[in-house]
């Protein structure tokens, strides 16, 4: 009867392979909302059949898992997040930026009139305004209240490049901070990805591909560090994966090979390198943040600086024709936006605006006409433009800047979206799928323990009822 | 396509999150009424605004200096045309002394005359906000100085202003010296001076030094009758210009709405679209979410 033995063999193998498939579709349940999990499928895989005097018998059935993962997918989306969070830095950094230069547009009615007017505030206004005193002072130069707004806006036009400029200096500090910290989390990704590597080879010594739920911390991980740098990834035949970026002349630099991190990251001076090979980045949010700051900040505040010397040094010449010492307007020295300030022995009862006679305006005339002038930089001037329309074209810089970068971010979260999806339609877990699968591996769970009960009614009639006819 | 759950909610996530941003935005224009508030809500027009706004204050300021400029034309010539009554009446005293014999009437033409040497002084020397207004640049002292005779009147006058003149901008290219020249001002002290020979002759009852001094006064009216028709020139200009800047500060103030206001009916129908489709957004994510296969499947 050795039939009857085998048969429950075999139905407890498929018992088995039941239970283990219930266990992987739970699995699968359970991380439905992990977004770093790979789909696992069970496998069914029959043991073979041996030849006995009764015939062939089957051997039962396993199971196999395995996960839905695609290499050429988990490398785009790597790809995808790098540019995104590299261009999302830079669109963080240029808002900051713009919000630094403090000019925007507001509906305003005056009093005068019951039209409602727009106007600019932040530097345009405080520029406008000096000049406007100047001119108001040509028009009334004995008048003492007339000299005290002068001193007042220039007072303001300097405090307010001061603290742009100070605003503007404190943005590209922040981005350089964080790109010093973004360093600092790539490194501690570096050593969690070769920590991996060490555990994943010797998981799945014999057994390739079997170390599933460690692959997916994996894949997590390089996905934390595409996001901050731009990495490439090759599997060797261990299972370890090698990752590597570029230097600047885009020759392929290694950062983990097996279970070491060959060459940590180091930031320095506006440069990452790794080991002591400076990274040519071109994607992820270090360089998006240093490229923003060194960029198109960094341009923001020459621009603003060349203005800052513009003013005084024009200011200065109509001011002080004949450069007497200590009768300039504003400090000779204070060339830059961040030195900008009116010269110190300048005070309302100093103030002149004209020579000679107290009704004399050629000075105040002179200044307020610089406000008129068109620069050139071909003639040696520092700007280009009159000061009004340079520093338009300035604010319109930036804003072009931040605008190019919100659109570039909006595409490329598009682009990311799809490719996250594609991938998602792989390795993701579907609740639909999974429960009609639980279904069936419970209906053939059933079915088996049917089988069980059958032989068990057999061999029970065969021990107790064989033999005892009459009895 | 396999759908997986979290793609749905992907999607849905992303599909709200985009419908709410545009909401939101078209919400700000509609409130504000401003397309642009931020540089990089449009950078080109933004640039654009920054410029115009200058030259619109800046045009405001010239409005004001032209006020400024009018108010000084302005009393310059009510001080003008003070100086023409007073000559009228000296010319009249004038004649009247020359055609009437004995000495005791001219005398009281001199007296009368004195009063009018007085008064003429005083016009010359107007301030207008603490300022005069005949001195040429040399605004903060009276520019017309006098000396008095053994008899306790007005011997001599002298000009000390000097022959400046301060001109107003009244455009980038343009400006106007509202205050009257350095040869009218002068002219004023030759008018009083010949008046105080006038009264001479008159005391004197010298009919020939009355006539000379008689011609003398109408020669030197004429500089102020000039004096008096330049000036309604320069405010004349004033005024056209006044008119002109008001003009372009409308049409700059137009070019910067035009720059930045909303077009409302279009940003309403905008935001109207916006909320349909978030709503529908909403409803369609609410049911899906809510269905899958646990709706139907009881497993025993």
């Amino acid at each position: 009867m050795s039939g009857l033995f085998s048969i429950l063999g075999s139905a407890a193998t498929a018992l088995d392979a039941q239970s283990q498939a219930i266990s992987v579709a739970s699995n699968n349940i359970a991380n439905v909302n992990n977004p770093e999990y790979s789909k696992e499928v069970a496998s069914y895989k029959t043991l073979g059949s041996i030849y006995t005097p009764q015939g062939p018998q089957s051997m039962g059935i396993t199971v196999n898992v395995e996960q839905e993962r695609s290499a050429v997918l988990d490398q785009m989306v790597q790809q995808e997040a790098s540019l995104t969070s590299g261009l999302t830095a830079q669109q963080n950094i240029l808002q900051q930026a713009q919000s630094a230069l403090g000019e925007n547009i507001t509906n305003s009615s005056t009093s005068s009139s019951s039209v409602s007017s727009v106007s600019t505030s932040g530097l345009s206004a405080a520029i406008d305004d000096f000049f406007n005193a100047f001119q108001a002072l040509a028009a009334n130069p004995t008048d003492s209240g007339q000299v005290q707004t002068v001193v007042q806006q220039a007072g303001v036009l300097t405090d307010r490049f001061q603290e742009v400029d100070q605003n503007l200096s404190q943005v590209q500090a922040a981005a350089e901070s964080e790109a010093g910290s973004d360093v600092d989390s790539a490194n501690q990704l570096l050593k969690q990805v070769a920590q991996l590597n060490k555990q994943i080879a010797a998981q799945e010594s014999g057994n390739p591909g079997s170390a599933l739920a460690l692959r997916d911390q994996r894949q997590g991980a390089l996905e934390k560090l595409a996001a901050l740098i731009p990495i490439s990834v090759k599997e060797d035949s261990t299972g370890m994966d090698q990752v590597s970026t570029t230097d600047t002349s885009g020759n392929s630099v290694a950062l983990v090979s097996g279970v070491t991190v060959t060459n940590p990251l180091s930031y320095a001076a506006g440069a990452v390198s790794a080991g002591s090979t400076a990274l040519g980045l071109s994607s992820g949010s270090i360089q998006g943040e240093l490229s923003a700051g060194s960029g198109a900040v960094q341009s923001l505040r020459t621009s603003l600086d060349n203005l800052a010397n513009q003013i005084v040094t024009s200011v200065n010449g109509a001011y002080n024709p004949s450069a007497t010492a200590g009768g300039n307007f504003f400090l000779a020295d204070g060339t830059t936006a961040g030195a900008i300030s009116v010269d110190p022995n300048l005070t309302a009862s100093t103030l002149v605006a004209g020579t000679g006679s107290a009704g004399d305006n050629s000075i105040a005339t002179a200044v307020a006409k610089v406000a008129d002038k068109a620069f050139s930089t071909v003639g040696g001037d520092l700007i280009d433009g009159t000061i009004g329309s340079f520093y338009g074209t300035v604010v319109s810089d930036i804003g072009q800047a931040l605008d190019t970068v919100n659109t570039q971010v909006t595409d490329q979260t598009a682009v990311q979206t799809t490719v996250v999806n594609q991938r998602q339609s792989v390795s993701g877990v579907s609740v639909d799928e999974e429960m009609s699968n639980l279904m069936s591996y419970q209906r053939a769970f059933q079915a088996s323990s049917e089988v069980f009960q059958v032989v068990d009614t057999l061999l029970a009639n065969l021990v107790n009822s064989l033999g005892t006819v009459g009895g | 396509m396999r759908i997986t759950n979290n793609m749905v909610t992907n999607s849905i996530l992303g599909e709200l999150q985009q419908l709410e941003t545009q909401q939101s935005s078209l919400q700000t224009e509609v409130s504000s009424g401003l397309a642009v508030t931020q540089p990089s809500d449009n950078p080109s027009a933004f640039g654009q605004v920054v410029q115009l706004e200058g030259q619109s204050n800046e045009t405001a300021q010239f409005n004001k200096n032209a006020s400024q400029a009018l108010d000084l034309a302005n009393a310059s010539y009510s001080g003008l045309d003070s100086l023409q009554q007073i000559y009228d009446r000296a010319s009249q005293l004038g004649a009247l002394g020359n055609g009437t014999m004995g000495n005791a009437s001219s005398a009281t033409y001199a007296d009368e005359l004195d009063q009018l040497i007085q008064q003429a002084v005083q016009v010359a020397n107007t301030k207008l906000n603490s300022t005069y207004i005949y001195a040429g640049t040399a605004v903060d002292k009276p520019p017309f100085t006098t000396t008095t005779n053994s008899s306790g009147q007005i011997g001599s006058v002298a000009y000390v202003g000097n022959l400046q003149q301060a001109s107003i901008a009244l455009s980038p290219t343009s400006g106007v010296s509202a205050s009257t020249s350095g040869a009218t001002n002068q002219g004023i002290a030759d008018f009083i001076n010949n008046m105080i020979s006038l009264r001479s002759a008159l005391s004197a009852g010298d009919t020939t030094a009355i006539s000379t001094a008689s011609a003398s006064i109408a020669s030197s009216d004429d500089l102020i009758t000039s004096a008096v028709a330049e000036n309604g020139a320069i405010q004349t200009r004033i005024q056209a210009d006044q008119t002109q800047q008001q003009a372009y500060a409308t049409e700059l103030n137009s070019l910067i709405s035009g720059d930045t206001n909303a077009d409302l009916s279009q940003t309403i129908v905008k935001l109207n679209q916006a909320q349909v489709a978030y709503q529908a957004s909403l409803q369609t994510a609410a049911s899906v979410m809510h269905l899958s296969l646990l709706n139907y499947i009881n497993l025993q």
